[in-house]
């Protein structure tokens, strides 16, 4: 305790240092800052936090404040979104939502709801990159009953099948809109070029890992990593210590200890990669500009000269890239950068801003010019170190202004394992901090050849190249859909699909003619639903095997072609053409792959997995279900058995708006071509609604091609 | 006399104003001893303080609002109450200069520059000549001017001194400045807050409006919800300035002339339009004469004239699709009146039972049973409240959900609001936040010092925030029937969706022209 003591008193005699100049009597009205004599810093005690360890290994730390009659909770957990297993990406973030959304055994989640809301108090739980977290804050007089709510949420979680439903539906949300803002496209694709798109750092959810994690999953990671031996529970407010400890003890003290967890080392790409990552997004008039490498640990020895290094940099509004790159060149509104660390391994380094698409070149040049002055020709000046110093230990006394902020430094140094007394060494290291050291930094963790630039932005009307600051590589950032699972397949299910699928195969037209055919063009007469109204559309379709589809859609405004090859894929319209690329070139390939002479030829060559998921009706005749996989997508096809006609076919796609869905085409009025047995009759549905109705009016099975078609108009 | 600045005297400033909150027959007594540690200082010239000591730590927070907002300004001049904002930082004669009086020279003659090449470039058969000349002319204007410059010399003094958080905001209705010193920086703050508004230097304008008109693309331009608001808030009002952007059109932040700006800060910065709190370990004592000495200064002026513009009343549905690339997002709005009108509290009880927590019932209905939106929730002051505004309901459909999905689950639960009661759990859980919310907001220098600003500033007494949560107290199930009936109608509302499109490819002539 003793040395706790002068610990604290160390902050205050800091916080009297930083006031620096003696007291003066106030003289009214100076005309020049420098004039003003500012009296001393009044002397502040900064309150002690006492801590306490539970029998059971769960540490307490907490700290009095009486100002008001309110108490707040703050637990941190070892555990981690980094420790998703590989392919359930989402499930720490879902696991820390539920386990408070979801109930405990006492009381259900919307009982909970009721419970706080009614005393305006919260409990909340979450699980963050590095760390779990849980908060709770009420009046001081409902102390106890929140505290139990509190206690069951981290102990006791039921995981509600309903709420895991809920927050299920808001992650998947969360995918869909992924693509929406620029800033965070951004983020998310630099943080995967520099760490590695298989990190556990960038890993992102997907509709798949989403509706892999089941509720025993859930229940399985909370188990694994919430133990009291695990948890550093910090309190503050308006409690006497020794009663506080007591309620604690009664709602904590009989929760087991278990296996310590959360340890995690390692998990990124340490190598740069140089380079400019662009990723094309026209719905906005800005590029925004992300650029760097990997930073340092909060640990690293030259941590204090960092700091001030930082401040010089992009320290607020006067630093060099806020007062140059916005004041001065008026590029962004936006501008902001520096050398950053992380509590248990390394922080970026990073430049970041957003400016117009005609400045695109500009800005990135203004950033990176700034990175080599401050790391070569121009290091921190005399006068610049000294005022980065002077506003850092000037503004220290804010670290402490309150007991909650105390009690958060408190929780993060005994969670990351640093010394209690960080803050004043920080205090003491920043005040010794020599220009020296200062300029020393840039040149020593600023690699300007080694940034990594992500562009988001326009694809068009930038004032340069792109290439003029490194060989570019596009991003693809269109969302994957929803893989349907195959691993699960039985041999059983495997057999009895193949046999389902042989009898496909006799039903419409044969091994021999099945193998042997090369094109199929099918002209129809169609209605499709759309937002505007129902629409007749006549369609023109091309198959080429085994990889070239054209397909033209004729409208009352005009037709639209498109056509993909392993050469090129394009969308063709009155307006003019445009390339297919990302996420509609693979959507529009898939669909060849879904027509029923190529998945069935597939199937003749072996290509093709098949397996047997269930029966079923399609319009009241008995069907058996198939699942096919091929050509990395998996869909479903419904087979008479007795005939072995396929009557339906079911995949994940999207609406004529691209909404994503379930879309189900029904077949019927087969009839031979060309050796081949096609439906002439399609009817589909998107997400259960009627979608398109076509009947096709012409077969033609291996004519003659004209090789212009997969060819541009001129 | 100073007080002690131990934690628990602090617990006595503010301990006491709580008691307001708790035992609410005692309410009358405790905002008598709060008003005893609260201190109202009206400056001869019109500008009032408000100081509150709160010594908890050795630190202060001050807040000071302008009684202007972008509803003051004009077809031709949107955007200009932000960008007096940012002009507010670029300091005086004697912060931010090499040498005054020669800048001052070089900044007359770079606006007379531009001027004059504003003229030529909006006159009638505009010779691109001789715009192009006047444009290199202003250029080269603009850099001698630059050369006075000592950058962001302002924030940097602060930076120095400790300063934290300095920033500013401007709404609809109001133009805001902050920051928090260390308790012995109290001198400095009245220096620089009473130079910034006694004889503040328009250096940089024309850099800083490329910066504003940058801050337009990211937030308006760039996002869709900026997107769907700028074109939502044009919809529903026709008369009244709540119809523009805050950040202003781009043509006209491609137009202002630091003379506008010049005109509007003489108009609408007056000392009688100002209030600043005060609020941390500050001797209101020792503070107030100071305060006399350097914000005495400022001359007095006239009061701006009342805003003339009322809204007339709506005369049938509206509606606005914005057809965008991204997912779809819905929201709709009804007329309300302003935030000083008695069925205020009303409006917060009605935003709060439908969108406050996991209990509210938009969240119930649409999040939590049937599933079909991401988060749904309300606003009753998302386009200022100085004036009669709007009261809107929002959701981001999920994935398999749409705009009409989750238009007519947000309108059953409004109906429900008009035909049935709200339940007594209901109500009392909303008066039981209201009063903890405000609590809460007690531990927070800088936010306490902004609530008494605005409080002050749109009801001309600081007390008032208190007083509030008298007037919540009193609401009924019937007023909000009444209220809810009044108001939440078809006539009244307009609708404003996202509608999800296929992204745009750019032509392939931009494709051509460039790299990637």
């Amino acid at each position: 305790m003793l040395e706790r003591e002068a610990r604290r008193g160390a902050v205050a005699a800091a916080l009297v240092a930083a006031a620096l100049v003696a007291p003066a009597a106030a003289r009214p009205q100076v005309t020049d800052a420098d004039e003003i004599e500012y009296p001393p810093l009044p002397p502040f005690e900064v309150p002690e936090p006492t801590r306490i360890a539970l029998d059971n290994g769960m540490l307490l730390v907490l700290v009095e404040d009486h100002e008001l009659p309110l108490i707040e909770a703050f637990a941190r957990i070892r555990t981690g979104q980094r420790l998703d297993p590989s392919g359930l990406a989402g499930l720490a973030a879902l696991t820390g939502e539920v386990m408070r959304t979801g109930g405990t055994e006492r009381l259900g989640g919307d009982e909970i709801d009721e419970l706080l809301e009614g005393r305006a108090a919260f409990v909340e739980s979450a699980i963050g990159v590095d760390s779990g977290r849980a908060a709770m804050s009420c009046l001081a007089e409902d102390f106890g009953e929140v505290l139990e709510v509190f206690a069951d949420v981290l102990r006791r979680p039921v995981f509600d099948e309903d709420k895991i439903a809920v927050a299920k539906n808001q992650a998947r949300a969360a995918i869909a809109r992924q693509n929406d803002d620029p800033q965070g496209i951004l983020f998310r694709e630099f943080a995967e070029v520099l760490l590695g798109a298989d990190s556990p750092y960038t890993r992102p959810d997907t509709y798949t890992s989403i509706a892999r994690i089941t509720r025993d999953d859930l229940k399985a990671f909370h188990g694994r990593y919430y133990h009291p031996n695990s948890v550093i529970l910090g309190l503050v407010g308006d409690f006497d210590t020794a009663a506080a400890v007591e309620q604690v003890r009664r709602v904590f003290g009989d929760w087991a200890p278990g296996p310590p967890g959360g340890a995690f080392e390692g998990g990124y790409k340490t190598e740069p990669t140089p380079g400019v990552f662009y990723v094309e997004k026209n719905d906005v008039t800005q590029s925004s500009i992300l650029m760097g490498h990997l930073g340092v640990r909060k640990d690293n020895p030259d941590y204090y000269a960092i700091q001030v290094f930082n401040e010089v940099l992009g320290g607020g509004f006067s630093s060099r890239l806020f007062s140059r790159v916005r004041s001065r060149l008026g590029l962004a509104y936006s501008v902001s950068g520096g050398l950053g660390s992380e509590w248990d391994r390394e922080g970026r380094f990073q430049l970041y801003t957003t400016t117009k698409t005609e400045t695109t070149g500009a800005a990135i040049e203004a950033l990176i010019a700034e990175a080599r002055k401050i790391s070569g020709d121009e290091p921190p000046t005399a006068a610049e170190v000294e005022r980065a110093k002077q506003a850092i230990l000037s503004s220290f006394v804010f670290t402490s202004d309150s007991s909650s902020k105390i009690l958060g430094h408190e929780l993060d140094y005994e969670y990351y394992g640093y010394p209690l007394d960080w803050l004043e060494r920080y205090f003491a290291g920043i005040r010794e901090v020599t220009l020296e050291q200062v300029r020393a930094i840039g040149e020593r963790y600023v690699k300007a050849g080694d940034f990594t630039i992500v562009v988001v932005g326009p694809r068009g009307g930038r004032d340069r190249p792109l290439a003029d600051f490194g060989p570019v590589t596009e991003i693809d950032v269109s969302i994957p859909e929803l893989e349907i699972e195959a691993a699960a397949a039985s041999p059983e299910m495997l057999a009895r699909g193949g046999e389902l699928v042989a009898a496909a195969v006799a039903a419409h037209g044969g091994r021999d003619s099945l193998a042997s055919f090369e094109s199929v063009r099918q002209r129809a007469t169609a209605v499709a639903a759309t937002p505007a109204g129902r629409l007749q559309v006549e369609i023109d379709q091309l198959v080429v095997y085994p990889d070239r589809l054209r397909q033209a859609l004729t409208l009352p405004q005009g037709t639209m072609v498109q056509v993909v090859t392993p050469e090129s894929a394009f969308l063709e319209t009155p307006a003019g053409r445009q390339p297919l690329e990302g996420d509609r070139r693979r959507s529009f390939a898939a669909g060849l792959g879904r027509t029923l002479p190529v998945f069935l030829r597939a199937a003749v060559e072996g290509t093709v997995e098949a397996a047997a998921v269930g029966s079923g009706e399609v319009g009241g005749v008995p069907v058996e279900y198939v699942r096919l996989t091929s050509g990395g997508q998996s869909f479903q096809i419904a087979v008479e058995a007795a005939s072995g006609r396929i009557l339906e076919l079911a995949f994940r796609g999207t609406d004529f708006v691209g909404t994503p869905g379930e879309v189900r085409q029904a077949y019927a009025d087969f009839r031979e071509a060309g050796g081949l047995v096609l439906p002439f009759s399609v009817e589909a549905t998107f997400e259960g609604a009627p979608y398109m109705t076509s009947t096709i009016t012409e077969a033609l099975v291996d004519e003659p091609v004209d090789p212009a078609l997969f060819l541009p108009a001129e | 006399m100073r007080p002690s600045s131990s934690p628990r005297s602090g617990r006595l400033a503010l301990g006491m104003a709580l008691a307001v909150l708790l035992p609410w027959a005692a309410a009358a007594q405790d905002l008598a001893d709060f008003e005893s540690r609260t201190t109202l200082h009206r400056l001869d010239n019109g500008w009032t303080f408000i100081i509150v000591e709160r010594p908890v730590a050795p630190v202060f927070s001050f807040a000071t609002f302008v009684d202007v907002g972008s509803a003051q300004e004009v077809p031709g001049i949107t955007g200009l109450a932000h960008m007096f904002e940012h002009m507010a930082f670029k300091g005086t004669p004697n912060v931010g200069t090499r040498d005054y009086e020669a800048e001052k020279v070089a900044l007359e003659a770079m606006e007379a520059a531009y001027q004059g090449y504003e003229a030529a470039r909006r006159a009638r058969d505009a010779d691109p000549e001789r715009v192009a000349e006047l444009l290199a002319a202003f250029r080269g204007k603009q850099e001698a001017a630059a050369e006075f410059v000592v950058a962001n010399e302002f924030d940097e003094i602060l930076a120095r001194a400790g300063g934290v958080g300095i920033n500013a905001f401007t709404n609809t209705d109001f133009t805001g400045y902050f920051y928090s010193l260390p308790a012995n920086k109290i001198e400095l703050f009245c220096y620089l807050e009473s130079e910034r508004f006694l004889e503040p230097v328009f250096r940089e304008f024309y850099e800083e409006r490329d910066v504003v008109q940058e801050e337009r693309r990211l937030r308006t331009e760039s996002q869709p919800i900026g997107r769907l608001l700028e074109q939502f808030q044009a919809t529903a009002f026709v008369a009244h300035p709540y119809k523009q952007p805050v950040v202003g059109y781009m043509s006209d932040l491609q137009s202002i002339t630091m003379t506008d700006a010049r005109a509007f800060f003489e108009k609408y910065y007056v000392p009688s339009n100002l209030v600043t709190a005060v609020v941390g370990d500050v001797d209101v004592g020792a503070l107030v004469p100071m305060i006399e000495a350097y914000f005495g200064r400022i001359p007095a002026g006239p009061a701006p004239e009342p805003l003339r513009t009322v809204e007339p009343p709506q005369i049938g549905e509206k509606q606005v699709v914005v057809e965008d690339p991204s997912q779809p997002v819905y929201i709709e709005g009804y007329h309300m009146a302003a935030r000083d009108d008695p069925d205020q509290p009303v409006w917060d009880a009605i935003d709060d039972i439908l969108s406050g927590g996991r209990t509210s019932r938009l969240y119930r209905s649409l999040v939590r049973d049937k599933k079909i939106a991401a988060n749904a929730g309300s606003f009753s002051r998302l386009l200022g409240s100085k004036y009669p505004t709007l009261w809107i309901a929002w959701a981001f459909p999920s994935p398999e959900s749409s705009n009409e999905e989750v238009r007519d689950a947000i309108r059953e639960e409004i109906e429900r609001m008009k035909v049935e009661d709200v339940t007594d759990e209901e109500l009392e859980r909303f008066k039981t936040r209201a009063k903890a919310e405000l609590l809460r907001s007690l531990r927070s220098n800088s936010g306490l010092a902004s609530s008494l600003a605005e409080y002050q500033t749109i009801f001309g007494d600081w007390r008032e925030l208190f007083r509030f949560v008298g007037r919540i107290e009193a609401v009924t199930k019937a007023d909000i029937r009444r209220v809810a009936s009044a108001t939440l109608v078809a006539t009244n509302r307009t609708v404003g969706m996202i509608r999800t499109a296929a992204p745009a490819a750019q032509d392939a002539g931009a494709r051509e022209a460039d790299d990637a």
